[in-house]
C-alpha cells in the first residue's frame, strides 16, 4: 500500500514543451559563415605584422585611440553581452543546480565587468595603465572560469548543486567576482598593483604574462566546448565556442601591436568585439521556439 | 489575531502562521490532490502540537479506511480516539441536515470531546442530498453552527478538474460563505504529474499568493517552492516564462547535454 493518495490522479490538464532549442539534428552542419572571420582575423594580424613598421618608425597616422568610442566599444560589445551571458547562466543555474553554468556566468561577470570599469577608466590623465590592469585581470580571471567550466563538460562531470544552496551559491560566486573587480579597481588606481603598461616604453612583461595566460585560457576553453558542440549538435555551444575563439585572438593580438590604436590593436579590439557578438548570437540562440506547442 | 496552524511549516507560513481561528476554510480540490490527507494531518497536527481536539466528519470513508491510510503516515488514530482528542464520525450527509432543535449528530461528539478544530469530508457528498437551489442555505447554515462552537473547521470540496480549465469553486456560491479557500491541483509539468496549492482566499489576513508545489509524503504533506519558472499552472496550460525556457535551454546546451538531441 502506498503512503501517497490512493485516487488515480485526472488527465486531461496539459502543459506541452518545446524541444530544447539551440540542440540540432544529427544530420547538423555548421554554417561556415561563422567560423570564417577566425582564420581572417588570424590571417590579418600575421599580414600586419609582417608589413608595419618597428614602433619607433610608426608613423602617427597609423594610429587612432579615440578614447570615448573606445569606451562605447568595449560597453557594447563586450560587457552588454558577457552580462547577458552571466544573466541567463544564472537564471539556468539556479534552475539546474549545475556547476559548470555558474562558472560561466561567474566568466560572463568578470570579463563583462572588467570590460566596462577598464575601458572608461583608460581614459585617466594618468595614463592608460589602470584600464589595461582592470581589463588584462579581467579577462584572466573570465579564462580561467572558462576553463574550468569547459573542463567539467569534457569530462563528463556535471556536478549540481541542490536547490537550498543555489540561491546562497550564486550571490556568493557573484558578489565574489565583484568584489574581486573592486578590490583590483581600488588597488589598481591606487598604483597598489604592478604596472602593466608604461607610457612611452610600452607593456610590461607581467602583462605580457597575464594576457598569454588569458589568451591561452579562452584558446583552450574555446576548444573544449568546441569538442562538446560536436557532440551535441549544439548551435548555442556552437557560437560560445567560436566566442571564445575570437576573444582568444583578439588578446592574442596585442603581442603583435606596435602601439595603442595601431592597426593590429584594432583588428585584435575587432576580434574580441565580434566574439561579443557571437556571445549575443548563442544566448539569443536560447530564444528560439521557446514558445509551447500544446494549448 | 490567534491563528490555527496547520503544523505544516510552509503552509503556515504561507497563511501568514495559520488560518485565523473559528475561520470556515474550503479545501478544494479534484480527486487524488490530497484534500483527505492534508485535513487528517490538520487534526493530527492539531492534537498533537498544539493541543487543540478535533472531529473528523466523513460521508465518504469508513473507520477502518481512515485508521489504515493514516498509519500510512504514522498517524495512530485510534490511540487519539482513545484518549478522546479525537472522534471519527462516519455518517450520511441527510443525517447532518436533520435537525431537531438545536440537536443533530455533530451535538455529542462537540460536548464530549470539546473540540476546537473540524473537518467535514465532503461538501460534495452533502450536496447530492441537497437540492440546488437550498445548498446554499444549508451550507450557510452548516457554517454558521461550527461558528457558534468556536470551530476552525476545513471543509472539503471535491471539485472537478476539467481539461485545461481552472477549478469551478464557486458552483454552489460556497466562496463567499467560507473565510479562506486552499486550491489543490494537478498540474502535468514535463510529462510528469504534479501537485499545486495556492490560498486563494484569506478574509482578513494577508497570505502568501503565489502557487506552490507540495508533496505527499510518507510523512504527511510537504509544501516546497512556488511555481516562479512556470506561467498557466492555474489554467492547466503551464509553460515556462521566456526567459526561464530560455535558460533553461542555456542549461542543456552547457550543464546537460549529455544526451545527444534527436
Amino acid at each position: 500500500m502506498g503512503r501517497t493518495n490512493r485516487n488515480t490522479p485526472e488527465t486531461g490538464q496539459t502543459g506541452h514543451f518545446s524541444q530544447p532549442a539551440g540542440t540540432l539534428p544529427s544530420g547538423w552542419r555548421p554554417t561556415l559563415v561563422g567560423a570564417v572571420p577566425l582564420p581572417v582575423f588570424i590571417g590579418l594580424i600575421t599580414i600586419f605584422n609582417i608589413i608595419l613598421p618597428s614602433p619607433a618608425l610608426l608613423g602617427a597616422g597609423l594610429r587612432f585611440e579615440p578614447p570615448l568610442l573606445n569606451s562605447i566599444l568595449y560597453t557594447v560589445f563586450i560587457s552588454l553581452t558577457s552580462f547577458l551571458v552571466a544573466y541567463i547562466s544564472l537564471k539556468g543555474y539556479l534552475q539546474t543546480g549545475s556547476a559548470i553554468l555558474l562558472l560561466l556566468g561567474s566568466a560572463g561577470l568578470a570579463w563583462g565587468s572588467a570590460s566596462l570599469v577598464g575601458s572608461w577608466l583608460g581614459s585617466l590623465p594618468a595614463g592608460p595603465n589602470v584600464g589595461i590592469t582592470i581589463v588584462n585581470t579581467g579577462a584572466l580571471l573570465a579564462s580561467a572560469f572558462h576553463v574550468a567550466s569547459g573542463t567539467l563538460t569534457s569530462n563528463s562531470t556535471f556536478p549540481e548543486n541542490r536547490p537550498r544552496v543555489r540561491k546562497s551559491l550564486s550571490s556568493i560566486a557573484y558578489i565574489g567576482v565583484l568584489s574581486f573587480m573592486a578590490i583590483l579597481t581600488l588597488t589598481s588606481l591606487e598604483g597598489l598593483v604592478p604596472p602593466f603598461f608604461v607610457p612611452g616604453v610600452g607593456q610590461t612583461p607581467l602583462r605580457m604574462a597575464v594576457l598569454g595566460s588569458a589568451s591561452a585560457l579562452f584558446a583552450v576553453s574555446s576548444l573544449l566546448f568546441a569538442r562538446l558542440c560536436f557532440t551535441s549538435k549544439s548551435r548555442i555551444l556552437y557560437w560560445y565556442f567560436l566566442g571564445l575563439g575570437m576573444t582568444s585572438v583578439g588578446l592574442a593580438a596585442v603581442f603583435f601591436g606596435r602601439a595603442p590604436g595601431d592597426p593590429i590593436s584594432w583588428t585584435g579590439r575587432a576580434a574580441q568585439f565580434l566574439g561579443g557578438v557571437y556571445f549575443l548570437k548563442a544566448v539569443l540562440t536560447t530564444f528560439r521556439g521557446v514558445h509551447p506547442t500544446g494549448t | 489575531m490567534s491563528r490555527t496552524r496547520t503544523g505544516i511549516r510552509e503552509l503556515d507560513d504561507m497563511l501568514r502562521g495559520g488560518f485565523l481561528e473559528g475561520d470556515a476554510v474550503l479545501v478544494a480540490g479534484s480527486a487524488g490532490t490530497g484534500k483527505t490527507t492534508l485535513a487528517l494531518q490538520y487534526l493530527v497536527n492539531g492534537i498533537t502540537q498544539f493541543r487543540e481536539r478535533g472531529i473528523y466528519l466523513t460521508f465518504e470513508q469508513l473507520p477502518t479506511q481512515l485508521y489504515r491510510d493514516a498509519e500510512s503516515f504514522g498517524w495512530d488514530l485510534r490511540k487519539l480516539e482513545d484518549e478522546n482528542k479525537l472522534r471519527l464520525i462516519c455518517t450520511s450527509p441527510n443525517l447532518l441536515q436533520e435537525t431537531g432543535g438545536e440537536e443533530n449528530i455533530l451535538t455529542e461528539p462537540i460536548r464530549e470531546v470539546q473540540p476546537q478544530r473540524i473537518v467535514i469530508d465532503s461538501l460534495s457528498h452533502l450536496a447530492m442530498y441537497t437540492d440546488e437551489k437550498d445548498m446554499r442555505k444549508e451550507l450557510y447554515r452548516l457554517i454558521m453552527l461550527l461558528k457558534a462552537r468556536s470551530l476552525s473547521s476545513l471543509l472539503i470540496w471535491e471539485a472537478n478538474q476539467m481539461a485545461g480549465q481552472s477549478l469551478h469553486i464557486s458552483d454552489l456560491g460556497s466562496s463567499f460563505l467560507v473565510d479562506c479557500i486552499l486550491l489543490l491541483k494537478h498540474v502535468e509539468i514535463e510529462s510528469s504529474i504534479r501537485k499545486a496549492l495556492v490560498v486563494l482566499k484569506m478574509r482578513g489576513s494577508d497570505h502568501d499568493k503565489r502557487l506552490r508545489e507540495f508533496e505527499i509524503t510518507p510523512t504527511g504533506v510537504n509544501v516546497s517552492a512556488p511555481f516562479t519558472q512556470y506561467e498557466g499552472v492555474l489554467t492547466g496550460s503551464p509553460h515556462r516564462s521566456l526567459t526561464e525556457e530560455a535558460a533553461n535551454n542555456w542549461a542543456l546546451a552547457f550543464g546537460k547535454n549529455k544526451q545527444k538531441h534527436s
